[in-house]
């Protein structure tokens, strides 16, 4: 289904909910794979779904339209990211710039992950980066999104957001190139 | 897309998005049904509300409005007004000695 025509049902108040079931299946997966990779425990991830979800649903009237529904979406999931990470570590805000200290300890704290060779040395190598360095280089590598659309997304700005992720690319590859070895 | 997540080593419980989504509808679109019911019910218990306010001051002031009409007519300061009579000493223990006659005298039996 094209975004136009759902918003159109979704912003009927006659189909509004029929919209949303029909919002909740196109995007429930897409939003919890992208919140997942943030807040990285499954617990989190989904009490992070639910308030995204909620928040789409009470502020889909004032949708202006002036980006792409998919990308207020996931601007939404990643705000609401934000504030978690922020009440974990109970810091009014997180600092983007810092590496998450405990990463590995939600990751391994977690009964829904599974480690394996590969992921581990992955994990490690995001570990190492900084907050929004992961975040773009997760919406990018593994969410697929634009680079316009993740500095919709983020606020960052775009060129910021192209040469932070090359670089991390580059880190990446050549650190897994080198534990092939 | 999911590939990658299984590069990450992340899982997710059995039916899990299946559940998901119901517990997502079940806290919104439910839960607004649920508060649409509630204001319906608060707007009818309002009008009800409203409507005994209006007809408690519809009441007062009608009757407000007849105690205004019914003034005593055999008041001394009344029915001077009405008769152009200056107003008295005398006329007053006059009128109120009347009062006391007729409320004190009983009809025997």
């Amino acid at each position: 289904m094209k975004e136009g025509a759902l918003l159109k049902i979704l912003k009927n108040p006659a189909s509004k909910n029929e919209g949303f079931r029909l919002l909740v299946d196109l995007y429930q997966e897409k939003i919890y794979w992208m919140i997942r990779k943030m807040v990285l425990s499954h617990d989190s991830t989904n009490d992070v779904l639910q308030e995204t979800y909620i928040r789409i649903f009470k502020g889909i009237e004032k949708f202006q339209e002036k980006s792409k529904l998919s990308t207020w979406i996931y601007r939404i999931a990643y705000n609401e990211c934000i504030r978690f990470l922020s009440n974990e570590s109970k810091l009014k805000k997180v600092e983007l710039d810092s590496n998450d200290d405990n990463y590995s300890r939600k990751l391994y704290a977690d009964v829904y992950f599974d480690a394996e060779n590969l992921s581990l040395k992955f994990h490690q190598i995001l570990s190492e980066l900084t907050l929004r360095q992961r975040n773009i280089f997760n919406m990018k590598y593994f969410d697929e999104l634009k680079f316009t659309e993740i500095s919709k997304i983020t606020g960052i700005n775009i060129n910021t957001i192209k040469s932070t992720y090359y670089l991390v690319e580059k880190r990446i590859k050549k650190e897994i190139n080198e534990s092939a070895l | 897309m999911s590939q990658h997540y299984k590069k990450l080593g992340f899982k997710t419980p059995e039916n899990y998005f299946q559940k998901s989504k119901n517990q997502i509808l079940a806290t919104t679109i439910n839960n607004e049904n649920k508060i649409i019911k509630q204001q319906t019910n608060s707007y009818f218990q309002l009008l009800v509300a409203a409507i005994f306010i209006t007809s408690l001051l519809y009441l007062n002031f009608s009757n407000l409005n007849n105690q205004m009409n019914d003034f005593n007519t055999n008041s001394p300061i009344i029915s001077t007004i009405l008769s152009d009579k200056e107003i008295t000493d005398e006329y007053i223990v006059d009128f109120l000695t009347d009062i006391v006659v007729i409320n004190e005298f009983k009809i025997p039996k």
